[in-house]
């Protein structure tokens, strides 16, 4: 990494990623240290979360891999397997957990030219829904843990700092203000608000605060295929 | 702000939002129905052991129960099977 960036440019890419995400909930940058694996990357940005210490039972890596998937390829518990190669709806990455992970990072690794990435901050959800009717909204886990809890708030708050999450997959409304919020989250259209983004170029990284925006993917058509991207998540991104 | 796969029944979190989901039913109801009172009163008990349990969950333990303070500490429940 040292040999790749010098310190005053980590400095000024550390400082370009935190004002991105501190203004739209995402950050994108082109071509980011490219020849280095992408956990080595996240390491430069921030801390990463280790899936598979806190999930051992799953054998989901600290890398995942997403590529685009039949419906019948993966189980029903990923979006591959509900979706296949159609366009995945906007939802929070692993928003049944108590404390999703804050921020993941998408990382190009075979480009495509036409899957985009959506990203949509929540800032115009809460204007039009409201805060408290958000904080009121409870949802429950798709699959229920035995001996844990599993009810989770569109908005609630985490040393301070709002999470605000959903999915229209793996939560389910628990009360009528949590079915209102489903409502209005699918059938208003954010078309305006949502920003496209491609992942274009091997090494392209999209940085995104899994708190503060929803994300989703484009349909695939079949010359894209071939697309492959990388996945970490980060519980922290330097300063 | 580390992630978190799971949360404890007698955490924070845990028993606030299920005292949300009680006031939510009792607000569906008249004030003058008999389960407006009963939904009322479970909520104000999730609430008082959520108030509790922001200062510790072993508060909302039986304190004469090892078993119940260990599983109050976050540790799997100790208890083999059910007793007549």
């Amino acid at each position: 990494v040292e040999a790749a960036l010098v310190e005053p440019q980590i400095s000024t890419l550390q400082t370009k990623i935190r004002e991105d995400l501190r203004r739209d909930g995402f950050s994108f940058c082109s071509r980011l240290l490219a020849e280095l694996a992408t956990a080595q990357v996240a390491h430069v940005l921030g801390i990463l979360v280790n899936v598979s210490e806190l999930l051992p039972e799953s054998g989901i890596p600290v890398v995942q891999t997403l590529v685009p998937r039949e419906r019948n390829e993966v189980g029903r518990n990923q979006y591959s397997g509900n979706y296949g190669q159609g366009k995945f709806p906007l939802h929070s990455d692993l928003a049944h957990w108590a404390v999703p992970p804050r921020y993941f990072m998408l990382r190009c690794i075979v480009e495509s030219d036409d899957v985009f990435t959506h990203v949509l901050s929540w800032a115009p959800i809460v204007n039009q829904i409201g805060a408290p009717s958000l904080r009121r909204a409870v949802f429950t886990a798709r699959k229920h843990r035995v001996g844990c809890s599993c009810l989770v708030r569109a908005l609630s708050t985490c040393d301070g700092l709002d999470v605000m999450r959903w999915d229209p997959l793996f939560l389910r409304p628990l009360n009528a203000t949590a079915q209102e919020v489903a409502l209005a989250i699918t059938s208003s259209n954010w078309n305006g608000n949502i920003q496209k983004i491609l992942l274009k170029y091997p090494g392209d990284i999209l940085l995104v605060d899994n708190w503060r925006s929803l994300y989703g993917r484009a349909a695939v058509p079949d010359n894209s295929t071939q697309r492959q991207i990388e996945r970490i998540y980060l519980s922290e991104v330097y300063d | 702000l580390n992630a978190k796969v799971t949360q404890h029944p007698w955490s924070v979190d845990a028993l606030f939002n299920k005292a949300v989901l009680y006031v939510g039913e009792m607000e569906r109801l008249t004030a003058d129905d008999w389960r407006f009172g009963l939904w009322s009163s479970l909520s104000l008990e999730l609430l008082a052991r959520a108030a509790l349990a922001n200062v510790s969950p072993t508060l909302l333990a039986n304190g004469k129960d090892w078993r119940n303070i260990n599983y109050a500490l976050g540790n799997p429940p100790t208890k083999k099977g059910i007793q007549a």
